[in-house]
């Protein structure tokens, strides 16, 4: 091990410091993890050092963290078809014997009755991970020509759309949106007036950009709610999970970046007077969140919790119906007849479908705002 | 074995389905991929994420994958392939980048360039192009070939025909007016 006499120029001279900074292996790592340990006087320097290396070698490393990064997405990435075969493979079965059988989940696969709660964490996987899905041809069918490039809710208290890139917008009432041309999973723009809930897939590589009359929000992450009614003086944006970024388009350049958890309130109007100040007119606060209101009240006439108790699908579809306001077409008396319990809390539409499927197996096809089920 | 087969046969393996080969490949190239990307665009979070992305996608998609003579080609190529749909996306490139990209021969960003233009801070940049100035081309090379290239000194002193202690001491050297004008 070097002594405590090295100077910094010798610090960054020195290869295995070098190796350290780029992260090559574990025992360059280990080795100086040990030397701070031992000489904590000179964590200055060592700093200084890395500053340097990592200037001079132009931030290539460090390849032991990007391994984690890569290995970290493979897993997600698996987890995921994993899901899907088991999904296959359940499918074959039932095909074969539901003639003689009664639709009766508990004698399948050793499943029982469902119950079903997302963690976050558990969300943010299925998440970032769908994403992937959509480019194999499988369950979920898009129609190719989608007519339809605007959504609107009117009266309605809620209306669910599915778009091309799995996305899932739920509108509030009197909102609309319009795609962008081509909206698809690598050209994703939307207009929208009014409120929605929006859970975008992620996607690093293709961001989400939601613009309305004074904003441009770029979605970096994932669940997030917008309030932007053109004759309201406000627009206000709630972050539920991911980040966005909220670009102001009466000052150009001017954005805010938001963190889980974290509300931004904007004054809406065209005017620029010569005291304007961006600062002034964009606020962040955080979202209130407490026992006797675990969901935030900013996203509360989203979702609710939604309890089935050994009910058939066609009830259920029913109330996913009203809960999500999309309308949901059963084919086959068969399926209709499925029966299924769970408790499904703080889930878009195409999860809770999903985690039926899971329990007893149907196919479902998605085309904009209409869900058709069949055996 | 020579360097290139031993790629052929981690990717042979990688194909039927070996994890661990994948990673083999990956430490074995992670640092000219992402060399050659900071070349086309330094910007060293886009160029990870594309590097993680085309493996990401040759796992995904390895039973589809055919044999492959070079294998460091064919990942070059992804790279470039996925950097430049990136950049289009984000609007960076401008007619000469996304000609360059397109036909496979570029005009690559050199070792200074890169140097100056990962950075964010203005103030940095400024103290960079000062200090670059101030040194040698011989001290330059060197420094490349430590720091960019990842040779070690007995390598550079080869390259170079100087001793191994004469590479040292110049970078040593160079390295100090650095810390000056850097801090």
């Amino acid at each position: 091990m070097p002594g405590t006499d090295f100077d910094v120029e010798e610090l960054i001279c020195n290869e295995s410091f070098q190796e350290y900074c780029l992260g090559t292996s574990l025992e360059h790592q280990i080795l100086w993890k040990e030397w701070m340990a031992t000489y904590p006087d000179r964590k200055e320097d060592i700093a200084e050092a890395e500053r340097i290396v990592s200037i001079l070698n132009v931030k290539q490393g460090s390849r032991i963290e990007q391994l984690k990064a890569l290995r970290s997405g493979l897993t997600q990435q698996e987890a995921f078809q994993s899901a899907i075969s088991l999904k296959s493979g359940i499918s074959f079965k039932s095909e074969i014997s539901s003639k003689e059988e009664p639709p009766e989940p508990r004698i399948k696969v050793a499943r029982p009755h469902w119950y079903f709660y997302l963690s976050s964490s558990a969300a943010a996987i299925l998440i970032t991970i769908t994403f992937l899905y959509f480019y194999k041809p499988a369950f979920f069918e898009v129609k190719k020509e989608q007519a339809l490039v605007r959504f609107s809710s009117g009266k309605a208290l809620r209306k669910t759309i599915i778009l091309k890139d799995g996305s899932v917008v739920t509108l509030a009432k009197e909102s609309s949106i319009r795609l962008g041309e081509n909206f698809n999973s690598s050209n994703r723009e939307i207009w929208l007036n009014g409120a929605a809930f929006f859970d975008v897939k992620h996607d690093a590589m293709h961001p989400f950009v939601v613009h309305t009359t004074f904003n441009d929000i770029k979605v970096l992450g994932t669940t997030f709610n917008v309030k932007a009614y053109a004759d309201s003086s406000m627009m206000e944006t709630a972050l539920i999970q991911g980040m966005v970024q909220v670009a102001s388009k009466k000052y150009p350049g001017y954005f805010v970046v938001l963190k889980p958890n974290q509300k931004l309130l904007s004054l809406n109007s065209p005017v620029k007077t010569s005291i304007s100040k961006p600062n002034a007119e964009y606020r962040v606060s955080e979202l209130k969140q407490n026992a006797a209101a675990p969901v935030p009240e900013e996203i509360a006439w989203v979702r609710k919790r939604l309890d089935i108790d050994n009910l058939p699908l066609s009830v259920i579809a029913q109330r996913l119906q009203e809960w999500y306001g999309i309308t949901i077409i059963i084919k086959g008396e068969e399926v209709k007849n499925y029966r299924y319990s769970g408790v499904f809390e703080n889930e878009t539409i195409l999860k809770t479908l999903e985690a039926l499927q899971l329990s007893y197996p149907f196919h479902f096809k998605v085309e904009g705002d209409r869900i058709y089920i069949n055996k | 074995m020579g360097l290139g087969e031993d790629d052929h046969n981690y990717w042979e393996q990688m194909r039927l389905g070996d994890k661990q080969a994948l990673f083999e490949l990956y430490n074995r190239q992670y640092f000219q991929l992402i060399r050659a990307g900071l070349k086309i665009n330094a910007d060293d979070e886009l160029v990870k994420d594309c590097v993680n992305q085309i493996f990401l996608n040759i796992w995904d998609k390895r039973e589809r994958l055919h044999p492959v003579e070079n294998v460091r080609a064919y990942l070059m190529t992804s790279l470039r392939h996925c950097m430049l749909d990136q950049l289009s996306y984000l609007n960076k490139t401008n007619a000469a980048l996304s000609k360059m990209l397109a036909e496979e021969e570029w005009n690559e960003l050199s070792y200074e360039q890169v140097l100056i233009n990962i950075q964010q801070d203005d103030d940095l940049k400024e103290k960079l192009k000062i200090a670059i100035r101030q040194l040698t081309p011989r001290q330059m090379e060197l420094i490349q070939l430590k720091f960019f290239e990842g040779l070690s000194y007995e390598q550079i002193s080869e390259r170079t025909a100087q001793t191994v202690k004469t590479a040292y001491n110049t970078i040593y050297d160079a390295i100090k007016v650095l810390r000056k004008l850097l801090k």
